[in-house]
């Protein structure tokens, strides 16, 4: 008789599966099957009428403006830092790892509590900016350094493995070959880290459009102005109004089911295992 | 072009990667560096590609100090041990690359562009491969895209990184033959870098031995076989049994200087110990055979003797008895086959 390997035996196996799959229906689909149903419970006239207050406007606009500021800055960062710890050896390159990866570890209320001490009103520049006439809380500029912060590791995160496993020896022979180092990124860096990098985007931008703790202690939720998609469901539950709380999460739902594709996409294109170093 | 290596040296930390190593390379011609792992050839190289600075000493071209240019500006072919192909670019547009990028005023016309990579691709013979993607070609395609990319800007100099390292033996030796008829075609400068013995000697002009990061010897593939200066040349350049010459005694002939003596594993007969004295004109060693190969066309047998073990190759005819392990054996070495090496 053959041997048998560890999990084999059929009973162990469906039991697994079975468990699996009835936690993913109870955590995940239920939940994502009600927002649909409540958003939908007085119709699709309620639905988007819910949909189209100037308060739930003005919120998917902040997020929207948020995102656009914050994803391509940490768009930029992430290819910068991945690039130094990757290509360049230097003292302190785990170090840096390490704080790269920080947002991670630390709960996003955390990094809230911490800006509001640096830029508020008590906090380290509170007097300095007041002075000046600079408004960092509860305002744009704050929702974007909480969102900035929490999403700094994701496009990074994606690309430091991918480079250090291409080496040096690309970028080159792109430069012996005569080409200038903006070309030899333009040319041959970029597109070789291509679906990589939008896969970081990808999660750095639903991360954005999802992030709660840390922007809602920095915006100050005030209604229809800095009130971004997530604490806006949050403020219309509380109000007891569940189809526009519900109406407001199809959207958040609606991108994480594109962020899901498009995950989905990448994966398939081999992202993660890095096909793009061959 | 002539290109001057001036006693050049380069450390990693503690690590001389490279020892005032200088090295003069005619016009045309094809020189092998040969060196175990780790000799610093690779190093080397990227210092002529300006790749890597070197810590001392000068690089010129033409006599043209290009220590200091930068390694865009320098118009060197180099082909890296690992290909490194841009993987997301064609055949075609790889070879292209170095066109695409010259500066504006320089650059030829889309024409001129298919033009030249075409020819180009007809010289490696890839021709009917230009659309296709790197991750789709056998490693000896591979090999020549990457070739076939750093010709496409007329390189001064063409360094080659163990080209072959990673094919089979079959490819490994058509390819060298091939190449070796472009270079003399081209005439191009080039340096071929391989820790294979028999494909330096096989295809250059002359061959330069590198070891811990010390040039030892350059020369010719025969000079270098007949006249090694080290024991480490000797021996990496085939195989060689050395003597210290004390350990000889009386025996030593006195017109070789050198104090150690080698002679190759083909050049020592052997006869039972008990036959008639020394031929004229012979060192004699004697000692036990330990160990015996068959090899085919030879039998290789290693003798103990007190100045250490030495190999010989006895050519096998067919019925001839072999020697018994144990046996007490006589090596005879004809004196001309003596090779007196400094150390
Ligand atoms: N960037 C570097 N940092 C530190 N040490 C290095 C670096 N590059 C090379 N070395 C060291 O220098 C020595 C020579 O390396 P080099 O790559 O030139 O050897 P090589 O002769 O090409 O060997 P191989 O035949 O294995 O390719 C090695 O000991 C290597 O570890
Ligand atoms: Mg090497």
């Amino acid at each position: 008789m053959a041997t048998k390997r560890v999990g084999d035996q059929k009973l162990v196996r469906r039991l697994l599966i079975g468990a699996v799959a009835i936690i993913a229906i109870f955590l995940i689909a239920a939940p994502l099957l009600a927002i649909l149903s409540y958003a939908f419970a007085g119709g699709a006239g309620r639905y988007f009428e819910s949909l189209l207050t100037e308060d739930t406007l003005h919120a998917v606009k902040l997020s929207v403006i948020t995102a656009l500021i914050a994803v391509p800055i940490n768009t930029l960062f992430g290819i910068a830092a991945a690039w130094a710890i990757a290509k360049f050896d230097f003292p302190g390159r785990r170090f840096l790892t390490a704080i790269i990866e920080l947002p991670y570890s630390i709960s996003p209320i955390v990094a809230g509590v911490a800006y509001l001490f640096v830029f508020g009103a008590q906090g380290l520049f509170g007097p300095w900016l007041q002075a000046n006439d600079i408004k960092i809380m509860f305002a744009l500029p704050g929702i974007v350094l909480a969102s900035l912060f929490v999403t700094a590791p994701f496009v990074a995160r994606e690309l430091i493995p991918l480079l250090e496993a291409q080496g040096r020896e690309r970028e080159e022979a792109g430069i012996s070959l005569g080409a200038s180092g903006f070309q030899t990124f333009w040319r041959i860096s970029l597109p070789g880290m291509r679906w990589a990098l939008l896969y970081g985007i990808i999660l750095c931008n639903a991360r954005v459009f999802g992030e709660f703790g840390a922007v809602s202690i920095v915006s100050g939720n005030v209604r229809g102005e800095t009130n971004t998609l997530p604490l806006h469901v949050e403020l219309l539950y509380q109000d007891h109004n569940s189809v526009g709380a519900f109406a407001a999460a199809s959207v958040l739902m609606l991108i994480a089911v594109f962020t899901l594709i498009a995950k989905f996409l990448l994966e398939r294109r081999g992202v993660r295992r890095h096909a793009e170093g061959t | 072009m002539t290109l001057h290596i001036d006693s050049v040296s380069k450390r990693f930390g503690q690590y001389q990667a490279l020892d005032s190593v200088s090295l003069d390379i005619p016009k045309g011609e094809l020189v092998a560096l040969l060196g175990p792992s780790g000799s610093g050839k690779t190093t080397l190289l990227r210092i002529i590609a300006g790749l890597e600075t070197p810590d001392q000493g000068r690089v010129l071209f033409d006599g043209e100090d290009a220590t200091d240019v930068a390694p865009r500006y320098r118009q060197i072919g180099f082909v890296f041990q690992h290909y490194a192909l841009f993987p997301h670019l064609s055949v075609f547009e790889n070879v292209a690359f170095g066109l695409r990028v010259m500066a504006r005023e320089t650059r030829p016309s889309e024409e001129q562009v298919r033009q030249r990579v075409s020819e180009i691709l007809k010289l490696v013979r890839l021709t009917n491969l230009g659309e296709r993607f790197p991750a789709q070609l056998s490693g000896g395609q591979r090999q020549r895209v990457a070739l076939a990319r750093a010709l496409v800007i007329r390189p001064r100099v063409l360094l080659l990184d163990e080209p072959f390292g990673a094919l089979d033996v079959t490819v490994r030796t058509e390819l060298r033959r091939w190449l070796r008829e472009l270079q003399q075609e081209l005439g191009l400068t080039t340096i071929f870098v391989t820790h294979d013995q028999e494909e330096a000697s096989a295809i250059c002009d002359r061959i330069a031995i590198l070891n811990e990061g010390k040039l030892l010897q350059t020369g010719s593939p025969v000079d270098l076989f007949t006249a090694p200066a080290t024991s480490f040349v000797a021996g990496f350049l085939g195989s060689a049994n050395i003597l210290a010459r004390d350990s000889l005694g009386a025996g030593a002939p006195a017109g070789l200087a050198g104090a150690k003596l080698a002679f190759r594993p083909a050049d020592g007969k052997l006869s039972p110990s008990a036959a008639a004295p020394a031929p004229g004109g012979h060192l004699r060693l004697s000692g036990t055979v330990q160990h015996r190969e068959f090899l085919g066309s030879i039998v290789r047998y290693a003798i103990a003797r007190p100045g250490g073990e030495v190999q010989i190759d006895a050519p096998f005819k067919a019925g001839e008895a072999f020697i018994a392990p144990g046996t007490e054996v006589a090596v005879d070495i004809p004196h001309d086959a003596l090779i007196s090496l400094n150390s």
